[in-house]
């Protein structure tokens, strides 16, 4: 899937730069618009039939239930912190670390509403998140950082970072990782959409 | 993902490559952007870790 979703960018890029006139590339946000409603359709009705989330929360320690609230305003201050240093627009910045990690949403989401720099930006911040979750997660769990080690994975850690999760830690902290990856993207596309249109 | 919305979203994706590579400024500026997301994206995770950490408790 991984592949699939970066040579889509990949060969987008291509097409725009060599081979499409720019009376269609200036019209792209339309066709984008209506493709983004669909999506943020879709993920609501796969997000909403998330069957067995009601059951999986009876296995985590009720303390652990505020991971997705540390780890989200853990990443917006870390965002912003970066947005002040970089001299890029606050909110953007907060846009841009609100991806937490879904890379194809929060990029395609800001292209629409912030333009083609802070989209691109967003896209290799949370292409880049992935890569470091990846081998980052097992190390913090080796070091007993306990349910923070999850937190690198951000909103991935109900697909894609899972399986690392499952692989490095115990069925509580997995079960703690997909709760946390479905909170945080439920909250992504809300405060992408809300922190880039301002 | 739902096979519908993956290919919507790989769509998108193509999409918003598009843009950013018939945009010739955002694509000169790539290596960096490159550089910004690098420091968006570690001090992002670094948060995040940071903030969890009181939520280790004992055992």
């Amino acid at each position: 899937m991984t592949r699939l979703l970066l040579g889509a960018t990949v060969v987008g890029g291509l097409l725009g730069r060599f081979l499409l006139p720019s009376t269609v590339t200036a019209n792209l946000s339309q066709y984008a618009f209506w493709l983004l409603l669909l999506v943020l359709f879709g993920i609501g009705i796969e997000l909403g039939s998330s069957d067995s989330l009601g059951k999986r929360l009876l296995g985590i320690k009720p303390k652990h239930l505020l991971l997705p609230v540390t780890s989200a305003l853990g990443t917006l201050l870390g965002a912003g912190l970066a947005a002040l240093l970089l001299g890029v627009r606050l909110p953007l910045g907060l846009g841009i670390g609100a991806g937490f990690g879904w890379y194809s949403l929060s990029s395609i989401i800001l292209a629409e509403l912030a333009g083609a720099e802070i989209a691109a930006i967003a896209f290799l911040t949370n292409v880049i998140r992935e890569l470091i979750s990846i081998p980052l997660i097992p190390k913090l769990f080796r070091h007993n950082f306990g349910p923070a080690a999850i937190t690198p994975g951000g909103a991935t850690t109900m697909d894609t970072t899972l399986a690392v999760v499952s692989r490095a830690a115990d069925q509580e902290m997995t079960l703690l990782a997909f709760y946390h990856g479905v909170v945080l993207s439920t909250l992504s596309p809300i405060l992408v959409t809300l922190l880039g249109s301002r | 993902m739902p096979t519908i919305v993956l290919a919507t979203v790989a769509c998108l994706l193509l999409v918003m490559g598009a843009k950013i590579g018939g945009n010739p400024e955002v694509l000169a500026s790539l290596p960096r952007l490159g550089g910004k997301s690098l420091v968006f994206a570690t001090l992002s995770i670094a948060g995040g870790v940071l903030l969890s950490l009181p939520l280790r408790g004992r055992n």
